[in-house]
């Protein structure tokens, strides 16, 4: 850690003559400050996490001592983990470089665009779908998850509320068209991250069993609106079929006793009481006893951060993570901020020229680099191009007009594999979101650069064209440009763009920069 | 056949001596050949002279095409109806065609009428009138003699792919990898995976080899007649790929591979945007454009995608009919409408009668449609309908569970499926290979087919030698 800390500021291979990366030590130190606990006194400021000593650990057996991430891979890599889009080099001067790393992180997770980007992932993981279940339901789930990232809700109780949740429990029941009950399933993959077994989700479905699919008549729906299901009933007998009837015991035994009083019929979730929210509850509770939920939540946490399964290279990582997130009652926010603030998180993530491990370096040696999603890549290239164009309303998928700005953006999103849980009605099939672009998704994005930079407004043409591409190349990557990266692209222009008017050649350099893989690379 | 070459007169079987040569034998030069011949096969045997069954499967198809009828089709019902009622509550067909096997009676749909063809029936005939140009492998089984495959997941995973050291491959990514007319460069679209399957996987060595996977052929429409992006910039985008190149070189290799597979599907979409742009393939948006003799409009109604018909299938088969009018070698169609746990009764009629449909449309729109060198299609089209696996646990008097509907347990009935393959490459047609015992499911006569032999088949067709990606020998002896 102190070899580390005391080593040369800057080993990653960033272009030398970048002005601000002359970091001097003290700049240095402010910005780790949160890392820097166990080197010089002068730079104390927090204890080190139990998650940086599991990885410092590791390191020091392989005898690795990774480079840091200069200034702007790593605002870069915060902005767009925390707010779902890449940052202006205005903004990243403004509000991150030369910061202390605390209070970068603690600005940027107080936003509401980070609680939005939160609640987007987990309608991923809870397969949000308008068209099985009703708005009301996922609205109220949603902000579930809000209160989550609120603060105002640990994480336990939190998975025991969801499991008893109509926009959850809705979403996976079986339908009239022979779909079955599969909570149990997606209950698993959601909380436990793996799959049930055949035996686990057979055993605990018992536990949903009072729960009904309420179907709408779609004569009753506007047209297009494919939302088809109501808020889900209660069928307060359906465990008096025999006796054990709602007993499940492969996770340990848990019964479901649903109040007996003579209730008759199918109940609406307004009409339970108390004590009927507390029975429903129950595989919930069983879920959360598991040893693995707390692991579970952990390795959430480092794939989404670090975009590959750290936990599973390095268990002492995720344990100390799982640890920190029983003791701290469940503060999922907190859990972020300990991986935001971590030495891991701010290693760069390109091998520097002199690293004499290079290729067989663990991947935990390096710092992540993921893609932007397209939801994030649609954002940044519309903020590039000076013209916001809102976002997909991750909570309704196919409510006919979106609550959210441009109806462009879905469609477009959703051509690149983004915005999931568009329902197809003649297939019965729901779009997912697509994890490796294919071609499919490249041309929807190049076609996106098309109609995004086709709208940027003319340069000022007393500018040259080397201010031109030098400015380009710092929006893009919001970083000053390199005079190599400047020569090589005027070079290039000189030959291919000869004769382009100055809004022809911005036009031209938007396309290619946001394009390219480096540009969804972050 | 030159007659100085020794082995020749000790190969009878094949006899190609000709005449004009035969007589311009001399009596030197034919002792020469026999003397030559009594010693020659123990030291040499000329390889030409001795076909491998291989050989006869080997490069004879230019297209496959699958349908994979996703969810667990009740392929006995269909297509092996001479099974006991358990397996098969719909009855048999009636007026089925000239064929070894017995079609389900939910292939003898009512005739679909055709109305835009001048030169045609004016209905087509059902898939089960057909039967006598459809041969059935009855008996595939993803693992004879191992353990059933009852999950979903993992049961199309080993349908549709192979995993191995250097990553997971679909079987379209095999054929893109392998396939001849990608080495040359002589097809510029890859094959294409239509709806979401594992025929279309592609993971680290093979990223690079993806499939052109679409959700729905929609997607394209309106597509012949927007603005082409690829023109635009190209200088740009040049320059772009060499930046790329080195920003995935500077990271480690388990990133390089994910980050070239990004760029390879980014070079990918700029060399086939302008091919996706074919009016032939905007099949919604113009269906007047014609490709090969029939419209856009007409490939649509043979294959039940025009009003007042509501096909599931129909837009997605006549893409990939028109995929191979411009020379792409395989595509798959995946539809997931066949896990029938309940209510089958009320399902399965209608969803069985479009794919019969699509049987249906497909023979015929083969037999209509012609290539780039106005041979027809049929002639070097092979199609095969799939599956994970088939159904079971119902009641054998009603056919059904009590829910009405059908199960895989992995008993024999759902494990030994019955798949028809039909196309002019077939040297055998009507006929059954394997059998099944109607009232248990179970193969009598022969083993069961491996779901890797089926493949393994499908590779050879297209020229590609399937040894190094499947371990069961193709079935030569439909093409034999």
């Amino acid at each position: 850690m102190r070899r580390w800390v005391e080593s040369p500021p800057l080993a990653a291979p960033v272009p030398s003559a970048l002005p601000t990366i002359v970091l001097t030590r003290t700049l240095l130190a402010g910005l780790w400050s949160s890392v820097a606990a166990c080197s010089s006194p002068e730079h104390q400021v927090g204890e080190q996490s139990a998650f940086d000593r599991a990885v410092f650990a590791a390191l020091a057996k392989d005898g690795l001592t990774p480079a840091r991430a200069d200034e702007a891979e790593l605002c870069t890599r915060l902005y767009v983990d925390a707010l779902g889009v890449r940052p202006s080099r205005a903004q990243l001067e403004a509000e991150c470089a030369g910061h202390p790393l605390e209070d970068v992180v603690a600005a940027l997770t107080a936003r509401d665009e980070f609680r939005w980007e939160q609640r987007r992932r987990f309608a991923d993981r809870f397969q949000y779908n308008d068209a099985m279940i009703d708005r009301a339901s996922i609205r109220a789930l949603d902000e579930l998850v809000d209160r989550l990232y609120r603060g105002e809700l640990g994480y336990r109780d939190f998975a025991i509320e969801t499991l008893a949740h109509p926009g959850f429990v809705g979403r996976f029941l079986g339908y009239s068209d022979g779909r079955e009950d599969t909570v149990a399933e997606a209950a698993f993959t959601a909380f436990l991250g793996r799959p049930a077994t055949a035996a686990e989700a057979e055993d605990l479905e018992i536990l949903w069993s009072p729960w009904r699919a309420r179907f709408v008549d779609p004569a009753t729906l506007p047209p297009g609106d494919l939302s088809r299901y109501a808020s889900p009933l209660i069928d307060p007998y359906a465990c008096e079929a025999e006796a054990h009837a709602c007993v499940s015991t492969i996770l340990g035994v848990a019964a479901l006793e649903f109040p007996r009083d003579g209730r008759s019929g199918l109940l609406d979730l307004d009409q339970l009481t108390a004590a009927d929210w507390a029975a429903l509850r129950a595989p919930g509770s069983l879920l959360v006893d598991q040893p693995t939920f707390w692991e579970a939540a952990a390795d959430e946490v480092l794939r989404r951060y670090f975009g590959w399964d750290f936990g599973a290279a390095l268990p002492e990582a995720r344990e100390a993570l799982s640890a920190e997130l029983r003791e701290n009652g469940g503060d999922l926010r907190a859990l972020e901020r300990t991986v935001m603030l971590s030495a891991a998180y701010a290693f760069a993530a390109a091998p520097a020229a002199s690293d004499s491990a290079g290729d067989r370096a663990p991947r935990y040696a390096r710092g992540p680099t993921k893609l932007l999603t397209p939801e994030a890549w649609l954002k940044s290239a519309a903020a590039f191009t000076g013209a916001p164009r809102g976002d997909c309303d991750f909570r309704f998928p196919n409510q006919p007009d979106s609550e959210l700005g441009d109806p462009w953006f879905r469609a477009t999103a959703r051509a690149m594999g983004g915005c999931p849980g568009a329902f197809d009605d003649a297939t019965a099939q729901t779009s997912k979101r697509v994890s490796v672009p294919g071609i499919e998704e490249s041309v929807a994005q190049d076609e996106a650069a098309l109609a995004l930079c086709s709208e940027l407004p003319p340069p000022d043409e007393r500018d040259t064209r080397e201010t031109l591409i030098e400015r380009a190349l710092e929006n893009a990557f919001a970083r000053p440009a390199t005079p190599d990266e400047i020569a090589a692209l005027t070079t290039a222009a000189t030959t291919g763009c000869a004769d382009c008017t100055h809004h022809q050649l911005s036009t031209d350099l938007c396309i290619g920069l946001l394009g390219g893989v480096e540009y969804a690379a972050y | 056949m030159r007659p100085t070459e020794p082995g020749h007169a000790a190969h009878a079987e094949r006899p190609r001596a000709e005449p004009s040569r035969t007589a311009a034998f001399t009596r030197r030069a034919l002792i020469k050949a026999a003397l030559a011949a009594s010693v020659a096969p123990a030291i040499f045997i000329p390889r030409r002279a001795k076909a491998t069954p291989l050989d006869a499967l080997r490069n004879r198809a230019r297209h496959v095409l699958i349908l994979n009828a996703a969810g667990g089709l009740r392929t006995a019902a269909l297509f092996n109806a001479d099974a006991a009622t358990a397996h098969n509550p719909y009855g048999r067909a009636l007026t089925p065609g000239a064929s070894e096997w017995q079609p389900g009676a939910l292939l003898e749909a009512p005739a679909f009428p055709l109305t835009t063809f001048s030169r045609a029936p004016a209905a087509l005939p059902s898939a089960a009138a057909l039967s006598g140009d459809i041969a059935i492998l009855a008996g595939v089984d993803h693992q004879p003699g191992g353990p059933a495959l009852v999950d979903h997941q993992q049961a199309a995973q080993a349908l549709a792919a192979i995993t191995t050291p250097e990553g997971t491959a679909g079987l379209l990514t095999l054929i893109h990898r392998h396939h001849a007319a990608y080495a040359t460069k002589s097809v510029a679209l890859p094959p294409i995976a239509i709806g979401a399957s594992p025929f279309a996987s592609a993971t680290a060595a093979f990223a690079g080899h993806r499939p052109l996977e679409l959700r729905s052929a929609e997607v394209l429409k309106g597509r012949s007649t927007s603005a082409a992006p690829a023109t635009r910039a190209s200088w740009m985008l040049d320059h772009q790929q060499q930046r790329d190149r080195r920003f995935a070189d500077r990271h480690g290799p388990d990133l390089q591979r994910e980050l070239d597979a990004r760029s390879a599907a980014k070079l990918a979409a700029r060399s086939y945007g302008a091919q996706l742009r074919n009016p032939a393939l905007d099949l919604l948006a113009a269906p007047d454009a014609e490709l090969g003799g029939l419209t856009n409009h007409q490939l649509l109604e043979a294959l039940g995608a025009v009003a007042p018909s509501t096909s599931r299938w129909g837009l997605e088969t006549a893409f990939a009919l028109r995929c191979f009018q411009l020379g792409i070698p395989a595509a798959t169609v995946t539809r997931e409408l066949f896990d029938t746990h309940s209510d089958e009764r009320d399902t399965f009629p209608e969803d069985a009668a479009d794919l019969a449909r699509q049987i249906s449309g497909i023979h015929f729109l083969l037999h209509q449609l012609r290539d780039e060198n106005n041979i027809p299609l049929w002639d070097s089209t092979v199609v095969l309908v799939v599956s994970e696996f088939g159904r079971d646990n119902t009641d054998p008097l009603t056919g059904f569970n009590f829910g009405g509907g059908s199960d895989h347990r992995g008993t024999p009935a759902s494990r030994n499926q019955c798949w028809p393959i039909f196309g002019g490459p077939l040297a055998k047609r009507g006929c059954r290979i394997g059998r099944l015992d109607p009232e248990t499911l179970q193969t009598i006569d022969r083993p069961s087919i491996p779901v890797g032999a089926v493949m393994a088949t499908v590779l050879a067709l297209l020229g590609i030698d399937p040894a190094p990606h499947y371990s069961h020998p193709p079935l030569v002896e439909l093409f034999a």
